[in-house]
């Protein structure tokens, strides 16, 4: 019997989302079926991360960035240069109330600046204490209205400020945060509709793990939420997932340990791009159309592999 | 040793001397004290408050005491210790949700039911009489030539003039005969169970002038409540019905934490006394006092209750029953008498226990799948009994799946902070003003309100929705500035429908965000469990003709709300009934009719159950319940606008 090529087709189309402004736009999702599987091109996105508070980074991005790790923005500047990358991430760490609490103005002024010195798409996080990201990613809002920024990332306890500013009153993107869950992905979806922010201007962060520890459910919740959308044009589950793989994939052993620590594991710097690469690899194909990774070699390791599986 | 005085409103104290640190809230159930403590001492319900009127406790303040209560001396009993004298003030609203007891009719939806199903089964063949009977006899009196002993001239007496091949009887009765024969010449009153061809002599006595009245009780041993009702078993009347808090509540909310209980030393001991003394006996006390008869007049006990109640009930250890594979020591339990229980009915009294049919399909769902005729309707019907377990029968007469979950009892307004059970005085139906976010509500008996029972919470809910005071996900809204919502220390949302400040009144009533996500969690577990049952038949919710909601939730339950909550399926309203007790009802069917008792064990055999713990997609079903209504909008659609 001679081989028949099936083609299935979906009904239902993953939303386009814009970032960025101006020359430096890009476009994610638009995809009306599984990535890597059609032939129209749509090709995730790779960014590149940074913080205003390295500390506890591993050696090697000293090696690589040198004192551009004490200014985000000589940082962001050199992380986009290096890894090649399509859009950049900010992590606001330093204000976290349980850590050095630094003031929203302070981090502000480090947004702008950042944003001011690069010319990719910039992607905001907060500090991951929903009472004073709700604060700040307002006023980062507002600081940078125009310019189209993801604010990274609005949960449960805080989206209708975030969902608010963010997604009405400046006209940013708003990233919704659940925790590796379906139906915590599509409440807050649905909860962010009914507050008034357009499907179009929500990106999905529905949370990852690192390959090794339980990144099981991230690919059947990756999957689950992708088969919905295309297959049951679930409108409430078809935006765009944008996934931060580097702190998890930074923080488990495999990264951590030194090479006095595990000799027998070779060279650090090589582990921590390894989880990584294989993190955000799996990822991609799981359905991420954003990704953002730590290292330059790993950004453009995907990128390559991206490139190399559309053809 | 420390002297504990422990003042209940209404009663007279009681004192014990506790040892060196002892846990306030051990002491008080040594003492017989009832505190209310759903989460069995963990200091997480927040429900065992007190108020330390002389002396002090060391205590560690949480979340549950604000600082007006702590200044006020009031601690939560079970992270409280006793290191001097004290004196301890107990609110009456604790124990009252447990003690009050309650005597009423059986709603006009019991009633329609009962009577309706009745007359079905007549129709199908089922004998309209009871097993339990009486004679006045009047023996032949014994002479030198007629020698027959006392027990074979009654014998004589069953197999000649009434037919039965043989008599049985215990050793007591026998040991009452001699007086009992020659008291009134030989003229007696015999009260005997027919089984078939023999005669069980319950009760031997000399005749009277007037036949005595047998009763029988129906009794439904709930989690949360316990009730009762008895039967005129000459004319199958049900001359009086009683509820009660379950006394076991003192120990834990629920199957679970009562368990837990049973495992520490003297805790399965005082799980049984809990029920049986201070709950099944103090009913019937109750309603025989109030009849002017003798508990002596009880002949026949028919109950049901889940499988852990039963286990508790006889004092079997129920503990296998929550670990995995949760195997039940016993389903089909064989009647016993209830002297050897401890239920205080006449001595030679029987006590029928409906059959389970596993760990968490129990007696109460047998019961109830008698008195709904799931079993004998040709279309596909529904029982779904909303208890501190949720259960769902579904099926007709040629099948029957069932499936249980655990909701918790919020529909009974337990571990609600202010949940009551339907009893006067309960908010039972609430409406919001749109504008002004003022609620009206109806109380039962349009007395001033001390709770919300299940459907006025349901109505609540539902209607903070509507207003926009909560999101799908029960938050309220922290922008809304109104007087009736207010936000605690720990930043927890309240919303008062009755307070002191704004309604002049003697107590608040209000809901915090922390029931509303118990009640979530509740709806969802029902809603997901009826889906998943469904699911695993490949059958649509459009199939269901009848749905039979069940349970102490309250008379008054909208179910457009119940189902604008996500709690019940998107299908026409018509096709509900909300039959109250359900359990309560397949005892009373049970004891009046003759076949009754076959039947249930029938159906008991004959029911499929499914353990939704292991389905492999339960959990998933559950979190996407847990939303107001749902997370996917396709199975409400009669809700999409």
């Amino acid at each position: 019997m001679p081989y028949k090529k099936t083609e299935l087709k979906f009904n239902g189309k993953i939303n386009t989302c814009e970032i960025g402004a101006g020359d430096a736009a890009i476009s994610i999702g638009g995809e009306n079926t599984l990535l890597f599987l059609g032939d129209e091109g749509f090709k995730p996105a790779v960014g590149i991360a940074i913080t205003d508070s390295p500390e506890d980074w591993s050696d090697c991005f000293t090696d690589i960035f040198g004192d551009d790790l004490k200014n985000p923005a000589a940082w962001a500047k050199a992380a986009v240069e290096k890894s090649g990358a399509d859009f950049l991430l900010v992590k606001l760490a330093s204000a976290d109330p349980n850590g050095a609490n630094n003031s929203v103005e302070n981090c502000v002024a480090t947004v702008v600046a950042v944003e001011g010195a690069i010319n990719v798409p910039l992607v905001v996080e907060g500090c991951k204490n929903a009472e004073k990201d709700a604060k700040l990613l307002e006023e980062v809002a507002k600081a940078l209205e125009g310019k189209n920024v993801v604010l990274f990332s609005a949960v449960e306890d805080n989206y209708k400020t975030i969902g608010a500013a963010g997604g009405m009153a400046y006209g940013q993107k708003v990233s919704a945060e659940s925790s590796v869950d379906i139906n915590l992905a599509k409440q807050l979806n649905i909860l962010l509709t009914q507050l008034g922010v357009k499907s179009k201007d929500i990106i999905m962060d529905v949370g990852s793990a690192a390959v090794g520890y339980g990144f099981e459910y991230v690919a059947s919740t990756m999957d689950r939420i992708r088969l919905a959308g295309l297959g049951q044009n679930d409108e409430s589950l078809q935006m765009p997932i944008i996934t931060n793989i580097s702190g998890e994939s930074w923080g488990v052993k495999e990264a951590v340990s030194t090479l006095e620590d595990a000799p027998e594991w070779g060279d650090q710097e090589a582990r921590g791009i390894g989880m990584e690469v294989a993190t955000a690899a799996a990822c991609v194909v799981g359905g991420s159309n954003a990704i953002i990774v730590r290292h330059p070699e790993s950004a453009k390791t995907i990128k390559s592999l991206i490139a190399g599986l559309i053809g | 040793m420390q002297k504990v005085r422990f003042k209940v409103k209404g009663k007279r104290s009681v004192e014990l001397i506790a040892s060196d640190n002892e846990n306030l809230l051990e002491a008080a159930r040594r003492a017989g004290v009832m505190i209310d403590s759903p989460c069995s001492g963990n200091a997480t319900c927040g429900k065992c408050k007190v108020k330390i009127v002389a002396g002090k406790v060391k205590t560690t303040k949480s979340r549950h005491i604000s600082d007006e209560e702590a200044a006020a001396g009031i601690v939560l009993s079970c992270n409280s210790t006793i290191i001097e004298d004290i004196e301890v003030e107990v609110p009456d609203l604790a124990s009252s949700f447990v003690n009050e007891m309650q005597i009423t009719d059986l709603s006009k939806n019991e009633n329609k039911n009962i009577s309706y199903v009745r007359k079905k089964m007549i129709k199908r063949g089922m004998t309209n009489a009871s097993r339990l009977r009486s004679e006045v006899i009047q023996l032949p009196e014994p002479n030198i030539e007629d020698s027959l002993a006392d027990e074979d001239r009654l014998k004589l007496y069953f197999r000649h003039e009434l037919g039965y091949q043989d008599i049985s009887m215990s050793l007591n009765l026998i040991r009452k005969l001699p007086d009992a024969f020659r008291f009134n010449n030989f003229k007696i009153e015999v009260v005997y169970l027919k089984r078939r061809e023999v005669a069980e002599i319950l009760d031997v006595k000399p005749a009277n002038a007037e036949k005595t009245v047998l009763y029988g009780m129906a009794l439904d041993i709930g989690t949360t409540s316990v009730s009762a009702c008895l039967v005129d078993m000459n004319t199958n009347e049900i001359v009086t019905k009683i509820s009660m808090g379950n006394a076991q509540v003192k120990y834990g909310a629920d199957v679970i934490n009562r368990m837990v209980y049973s495992e520490k030393p003297g805790g399965l001991e005082n799980l049984r006394h809990a029920i049986v003394d201070e709950t099944i006996n103090n009913l019937i006390e109750k309603m025989v006092s109030a009849l002017g008869i003798f508990p002596e007049d009880i002949y026949e006990v028919c109950a049901a209750g889940n499988t852990t109640m039963n286990h508790l009930l006889l004092g079997i250890n129920p503990n296998y029953l929550r670990r995995e594979p949760f195997i039940p020591a016993i389903n089909d339990i064989p009647e016993m008498k209830c002297s050897e229980v401890g239920i205080k009915i006449n001595p030679e009294g029987k006590i029928y226990l409906a059959p389970s049919v596993a760990s968490y399909v129990g007696g109460d769902i047998t019961a109830g799948v008698f008195a709904v005729p799931v079993w004998m309707r040709e279309e596909f019907t529904m029982l779904v009994d909303l208890g501190t377990n949720g259960e769902i029968v579904f099926g007709n007469k040629d099948f029957l799946m069932t499936c249980a979950c655990s909701a918790g009892p919020a529909f009974e307004g337990g571990e609600i902070s202010c949940g009551t059970r339907a009893v006067p005085g309960a908010i039972e139906a609430v409406i919001i003003n749109e504008g002004d976010l003022r609620p009206f509500y109806n109380t039962i008996g349009c007395v001033s309100p001390i709770g919300i029972c299940g459907s006025g919470i349901i109505d609540l809910i539902c209607e903070m929705k509507r207003t926009g005071i909560i999101n799908g996900k029960g938050r309220m809204d922290r922008d809304l500035n109104n007087p009736r919502i207010r936000f605690d220390e720990y930043g927890i949302g309240q919303y008062f429908l009755y307070c002191k400040e704004l309604d002049n009144g003697s107590r608040d009533v209000y809901i915090t965000e922390i029931d509303i996500d118990s009640f979530i969690k509740a709806k969802g577990a029902v809603f997901s469990a009826i889906y998943t049952l469904m699911e695993s038949l490949d059958m649509s919710i459009d199939v269901l003709e009848n749905v039979y909601v069940a349970g102490g939730i309250g008379t008054n339950l909208v179910i457009e709300n119940a189902i604008a909550l996500g709690m019940l399926p998107d299908i026409p309203v018509e096709k509900y009934y909300y039959i109250g007790n359900s359990s309560m009802q397949g005892c009373y069917l049970a004891l009046t009719l003759t076949e009754g008792k076959d039947q249930i064990r029938e159906i008991s055999k004959n029911m499929t159950y499914m353990e939704l713990s292991i389905h492999p997609t339960y959990m998933d079903e559950f979190i996407a319940a847990c939303f107001i209504p749902h997370t996917n909008m396709d199975l409400f659609p009669s809700l999409k606008n």
